[in-house]
């Protein structure tokens, strides 16, 4: 009988390297953590706990055509701060503004107010959070805003053309005697 | 010349005392009243009758109440100025009234004056009656302050409307004939052009049934406003159709009071008793 020479010396060594590979990967989270907590950098199980927690207008009934100031609140729930973060107001489909290169501390608030000339109708006002570029959809925040219309005219105007029609009727009774005199003249 | 422009308007004024008597004598002048009071009054029995809440608003109340508005200023017109002038040639009663003398212009002139007067009346009562049922149903501090914008749109309307009847009066021999050109002229043509003109996306500002949509647009509710041109209420080119801009509107119903008024004056006075 023959034994294959070195045969029993690998498998050992297999699994001493999967071994190793399996502790590794195990520990990386933690490893990371430590880099992260050291450099400023979220870990990556925390970056979307951000959200947009208060949406507020300055006038909650406002007119066609007045400017408000849309106030809406980040919030950060994580234990890091958050760069590059960039809030998208809209009213509808249609987007006002982004504001953008916001950084929200941890377990802090940022404030982000913009100004808006009201368009009459009930729109749905929303604000959506976005890092780097990607959007937290989820955890935006719409609010209901009717704006009204701008009172339709003026009682002078209608007045004021009233009172032409008037005088032109009158006019049409002195005009035959107005023109026989100029005639006569 | 003082003194011709003072008699030409004592004559005017005697024209306007006769039409106002010719017109109480007729039943015209008690239909259209009746119509003034029942019409409203409607809005406010059924509800009753039939149990049914009124508008959430006194806007609103008063924004339905006068959708009839305009088409009671029309039948006005139609019954006071639709046979003003062609009823004078047509019974031949020209021959009497323009051998006066009397300026043909101040007879015209009055007769005009006298169904303005008369169609103001009624929509004057009409609205009277639309405001003591919204303070009925929703108290004095309820009643719209637009409500007198609205008026005084209904009453330049309705000049407006009076104009061009007594032009169709003034160009058509038959009284009929008149009166019903103007009648339905204002209740189905003119409507029916702007309606297509709507259609292929055109604003049909210059038409005077169009302007009309202001006396009850100024109660619409607040964001849903018209006064604008393209686009109506609503965000832009969320609808297809149009609302009146409020200056062009006062502008065109100005517009068609005067140049139709001096067209048919023109016009009457030229015409040929005989």
């Amino acid at each position: 009988m023959t034994r294959t020479p070195g045969r029993g010396g690998v498998a050992p060594a297999l699994s001493l390297v999967l071994l190793v590979a399996m502790a590794a990967l195990a520990l990386a989270p933690s490893m990371t953590v430590m880099v992260a907590e050291g450099s400023g950098a979220p870990p990556l199980s925390e970056l979307p706990q951000i959200k947009v927690a208060n949406l507020s207008f300055s006038n909650d009934n406002p007119k066609e055509g007045q400017d408000i100031v849309i106030t809406a609140v980040l919030a950060n729930n994580g234990t890091f701060d958050i760069a590059n973060v960039s809030l998208t107001f809209a009213y509808g489909e249609v987007n006002i503004t982004t504001v953008r290169n916001l950084t929200v501390p941890a377990k802090g608030n940022r404030t982000v107010e913009v100004t808006w000339k009201a368009v009459k109708f009930t729109h749905v006002m929303s604000a959506v959070p976005a890092v780097d570029g990607v959007p937290f959809a989820k955890v935006a925040l719409t609010k209901s805003l009717t704006v009204a219309a701008k009172p339709i005219g003026n009682a002078y105007v209608v007045f004021a053309a009233l009172v032409v029609v008037l005088l032109t009727f009158v006019a049409a009774v002195a005009a035959p005697s107005v023109w026989e005199h100029m005639r006569k003249r | 010349m003082m003194a011709d422009i003072r008699e030409d308007m004592a004559h005017t004024v005697l024209s306007v005392r006769y039409e106002i008597l010719k017109h109480m004598r007729r039943t015209r002048l008690l239909i259209a009243l009746s119509l003034a009071i029942v019409l409203p009054v409607l809005f406010y029995i059924i509800p009753r009758v039939a149990n049914v809440s009124f508008a959430s608003t006194a806007d609103g109340f008063m924004s339905n109440i006068l959708g009839f508005g305009s088409f009671l200023i029309i039948i006005s017109a139609a019954l006071f100025a639709g046979d003003a002038v062609s009823g004078e040639f047509e019974s031949k009663t020209a021959l009497l009234t323009l051998s006066t003398p009397q300026r043909r212009t101040s007879i015209f002139i009055g007769k005009y004056l006298a169904a303005m007067l008369a169609v103001f009346t009624i929509v004057t009562l009409y609205y009277l009656v639309g405001v003591f049922e919204v303070i009925g149903i929703y108290g004095v501090s309820k009643v719209p302050i637009v409500t007198m914008r609205s008026y005084l749109l209904a009453l330049l309307y309705a000049t407006a409307v009076l104009s061009l009847t007594y032009f169709f009066s003034s160009i058509i021999k038959g009284t009929m004939a008149s009166t019903l050109l103007s009648f339905f002229g204002l209740i189905m043509i003119l409507p029916i052009v702007s309606s297509l003109m709507m259609v292929a996306k055109v604003e049909p500002w210059f038409i005077v049934t169009y302007s009309a949509g202001l006396i009850t647009n100024v109660f619409l509710q607040p964001g849903f406003g018209g006064g604008g041109g393209g686009g109506g209420g609503g965000p832009p080119d969320a609808f297809t159709s149009y609302s009146p801009q409020f200056t062009t509107g006062v502008e065109v119903m100005a517009a068609y009071a005067i140049v139709f008024f001096i067209i048919a004056i023109v016009l009457s006075v030229r015409r040929d008793a005989e």
